[in-house]
């Protein structure tokens, strides 16, 4: 019994220190931003060490509800995240039925050449991307343009990057482009552990290859896809900046600013970095109020938590 | 399967390389004594200016660059400013505590910030290592404002700004294609509206370059919008108002003489150039790239001559070579003006621009950026980044007086590189400015200007000029250029007092409601300028003022009233 303890205990300690470097990384890159919060509380210049500058107590929290014209563009700013984070939500089954189709082909060659073109754009930034943009949809000389120009469907062609319209679908869409291919990599790993004995059953039973789809393949990925599901709905505040921090202007600004975003150009354009962490911490008091609701609907209805 | 061993075959060798390369880095990395040894001591500073200044001219300019290597044994190693990034990038810099060794600062609230945090050197401490800067009468008033403005209580020099001297020129200088102008018949501009049925005009006979690119009355960006839309200003600025050097939303008269009013005002001029580019965009005459497109685009524009209009010279000057000048039929870009102008003259910059540069506290090599400082400031660096190298585009002629050779102005021209590498104007982006205006006299020489756009043997040579300038000289009574033509007539010229530079940094508490504004006033401009019709464009200038009355615009407005008197009274003290 003792014996047994020590080595389990050695165990432990030899699986304690695996783990460390990723307990440390995450500390350093998860937890210690969070020193940062105390920013928050004081009107903040750059340049100045924090305890130069005054404090203010909870003046940036209560900005938003102080002044009309501020609160006013917090909405319209929560209103283009919701939408553009319920968007990525709705897609959210498309990179598993993708992985499935994908799985489906049968030229082994043919499936290697779709997954590594849908899979590169992930990893261009969304600088390049932006300029790729540019050079396809620029009225002066876009490829676009000069096509449409040259078909006659268009006169004086269309400017697609300067437009206000259906600026969350196309930013959808391009979202959609960048990561189709590498957001189904989890699936198909998920596919290749799915047991090859179930299908060969099935086709005893005499099932289609829609059918199998569906009673089989479809079922044993919907683990992996609630797990996503909930990871993404955390996520709801998160959409990132990058996008469209390249892609916005003055036309589409109204409905291409997102949290992120107004965070950024909050603090490092309009200098004002106090504001903008009160917002950033509001934002992840939400995000992560978010993450229990789902996990509680999860509860409820699959009788399952990710946590 | 051969595939495979190709694949192999292929890793190993470049785990090789990588390991030979590792391994070497190590070798280096042992023997830097030696190394040190053996070459002259060459110390590379590390940079950012705020400015404009880039790391492409560095590379390009190498005829100055390895002056700077041979002669202070410094190698110049700057952070790219990326247009509208450069503010982001300043504050990033301010706010990690730790500024880069050679810092220029576009503004005097960053260099203020920066100089009260203790990120800057006091440059009054290194007294003797900056003869030129401390020694050099012209630069008193210069200093002695800085001292005053950003020292701080013990009134410490921090900042050095650029561009000090005399000045009688104009920057602003609206330009058309001259030929296409005289092939419609040259209509009469009374006023700046005037402009759009005569663009227009020319747009119709001239749709196309004979490249075959479509041609735009008017091109717009983005790239320079600070607190409102920067080509907004400059068109306004032709009215004799600044809204640029004052505080943000305040548009007062060049000369200081008369109201100070918000550019939010329907009788602003800003409002009258929103105007002027929202009928020019219903006229099809604005590109509609100008909303995504950046400076270089435009320039890339300028270059093939496919825009009819510029506010300034410098700008179209790149289409203005001699094999396109000095033709029969002559193509190219020269002023016409709206009758009713008033463009501000650039005056005498006594204490130089609102750009300045500094040394960082953080800088290791305090020594070598004392030393670059100062030449930067000696005559002999500001006329290299005017004018280039004795022998490369000028000479001295018996008498002492410096001019442009013949292949000089060949170099010049048509925007050939020097024989050591680079253009001249290279050297000068470097930093993207230069101690001294070019109208200074430089007194190392006999008397001459600074630049040799002023020289003797220059403005000669304009008066018997290519073909494209005579046909304009032909029209203008003779005159060399549109500004001693204006001169010489007493028209369409204002003085521009000095007090802009001398306006303090907005306090603490106004500095949110001006950047939450200044969104506001941006994002509205440009959709105003490409409104579908005028109820939309009535609608967002109401909802713009709306929203800007709501963050708090008057309390800014009556500061800037407040600081725009206090500032004409200082302009008179340091005079």
């Amino acid at each position: 019994m003792k014996r047994k303890g020590v080595i389990s205990n050695k165990n432990g300690v030899r699986l304690f220190l695996l783990t460390l470097p990723f307990l440390i990384a995450t500390f350093i890159f998860c937890y210690m931003p969070l020193f940062g919060w105390r920013y928050a509380f004081f009107d903040y210049k750059a340049g100045f060490s924090l305890m130069d500058c005054k404090f203010v107590g909870f003046k940036h929290f209560l900005e938003p509800f102080s002044n009309a014209i501020v609160r006013e563009d917090l909405i319209r700013v929560l209103k283009n995240t919701f939408a553009m984070s319920l968007l990525g939500i709705l897609a959210s089954p498309l990179p598993m039925l993708f992985a499935i189709f994908l799985s489906e082909i049968r030229l082994h060659k043919c499936r290697k050449i779709v997954q590594t073109v849908t899979t590169i754009p992930n990893f261009i930034s969304w600088v390049l991307v932006f300029s790729l943009a540019y050079s396809l949809f620029a009225v002066d000389g876009g490829l676009v343009n000069n096509i449409l120009k040259a078909l006659g469907l268009s006169e004086h062609g269309i400017n697609f990057l300067a437009s206000q319209d259906h600026v969350w679908v196309t930013m959808w869409l391009v979202g959609i482009w960048k990561s189709l291919g590498w957001s189904a990599i989890m699936y198909i790993s998920a596919l290749s552990s799915v047991d090859v004995g179930m299908y060969e059953a099935a086709e005893i039973d005499g099932a289609g290859r829609f059918q199998k789809i569906w009673y089989l393949t479809i079922p044993s990925l919907l683990p992996t896809f609630f797990v996503l599901l909930l990871l993404s709905i955390a996520n709801f505040l998160n959409n990132g900046m990058d996008q469209y921090f390249v892609f916005q202007n003055a036309m589409n600004k109204e409905h291409i600013e997102v949290l992120d975003l107004y965070v950024y150009n909050n603090g490092l354009v309009g200098n004002n970095i106090s504001y903008s962490t009160a917002v950033g911490m509001l934002k992840s008091l939400i995000s992560v109020t978010l993450l229990f609701m789902a996990n509680g609907a999860s509860k409820l209805i699959r009788h399952e938590s990710v946590f | 399967m051969k595939l495979d061993k190709v694949l192999k075959k292929f890793t190993t060798g470049l785990l090789c390389v990588a390991m030979v390369s590792s391994m070497a880095a190590c070798g280096s990395g042992k023997s830097p004594e030696v190394k040190e040894k053996s070459e002259v001591e060459n110390v590379t500073l590390t940079g950012f200016i705020s400015f404009g200044g880039n790391s492409s001219a560095t590379q390009k300019a190498t005829w100055f660059t390895d002056i700077l290597k041979e002669k202070l044994g410094i190698t110049l190693n700057l952070q790219d400013d990326v247009g509208t990034g450069a503010g982001q990038i300043m504050q990033s810099l301010l706010a990690s505590g730790e500024l880069p060794d050679i810092v220029g600062f576009n503004n005097p609230k960053d260099a203020k910030n920066a100089a009260s945090a203790g990120l800057l050197l006091n440059l009054n401490e290194y007294k003797d290592q900056l003869p030129n800067i401390f020694e050099n009468e012209m630069y008193d008033s210069a200093r002695n404002y800085q001292q005053d403005l950003t020292g701080g209580d013990e009134k410490g020099l921090y900042i050095m700004p650029t561009k000090i001297g005399t000045q009688d020129d104009i920057n602003f200088n609206p330009q058309l294609r001259w030929d296409v102008y005289k092939k419609v018949g040259k209509p009469e501009i009374k006023t700046l509206e005037d402009y759009i049925p005569v663009l227009k005009e020319m747009q119709e006979a001239y749709p196309e370059t004979e490249e075959g690119k479509k041609v735009y009355g008017i091109s717009l960006f983005s790239g320079w919008d600070n607190n409102n839309m920067a080509l907004a200003t400059y068109i306004s600025t032709l009215y004799g108002v600044d809204s640029r050097g004052i505080s943000p939303f305040t548009e007062a008269p060049s000369d200081g003489n008369g109201e100070v009013i918000s550019i939010l005002d329907d009788k602003s001029n800003y409002k009258r150039a929103l105007d002027f580019f929202y009928k020019a965009n219903q006229e099809g005459l604005v590109d509609p790239d100008s909303i995504t497109q950046k400076w270089d685009n435009v320039l890339d524009k300028y270059n093939n001559g496919q825009i009819l209009f510029s506010p300034w010279e410098w700008a179209a000057a790149g289409y203005n070579t001699t094999d396109r000048t000095n033709v029969d039929d002559f193509k190219g870009y020269q002023s016409v003006w709206a009758e009713d102008f008033t463009v501000p003259i650039l005056q005498d910059n006594l204490i130089g621009e609102n750009w300045s540069l500094g040394i960082s506290s953080a800088c290791k090599n305090t020594e070598a950026a004392l030393k670059f400082l100062n030449y930067f400031y000696s005559y002999e660096c500001v006329d290299l980044l005017y004018n280039g190298p004795e022998g490369g585009v000028w000479e001295v002629d018996q008498d002492g007086f410096r001019y442009v050779t013949d292949e000089g102005w060949d170099i010049l021209d048509n925007g050939k590189d020097l024989a050591e590498g680079g253009k001249i104007l290279d050297a000068y982006n470097i930093i993207n400015s230069s101690a001294m205006t070019s109208q200074t006299i430089n007194t190392e020489t006999k008397d001459q200007t600074m630049s040799y756009s002023y020289w003797d043997a220059t403005l000669n040579r304009n008066r018997d000029a290519n073909k494209l300038v005579s046909d304009w000289k032909a029209d203008h009574d003779g005159a060399v250029n549109m500004f001693l033509y204006s001169k010489e007539n007493n028209k369409n010229l204002i003085k521009t007092c000095s007090a802009f530079t001398m306006m303090s940094t907005p306090p603490d508490d106004l500095q949110t409601p001006i950047a939450q504004i200044a969104d506001v006033v941006k994002t509205y401009s440009w959709k105003m300028v490409f409104a579908k019709d005028q109820s939309e464009y009535d609608t967002l200038w109401g909802e713009m003022r709306t929203k800007a009355d709501g963050l708090g615009l008057e309390k800014i407005m009556d500061w800037g009233t407040k600081e725009f008197a206090n500032a004409l009274d200082k302009e008179a003290k340091y005079k």
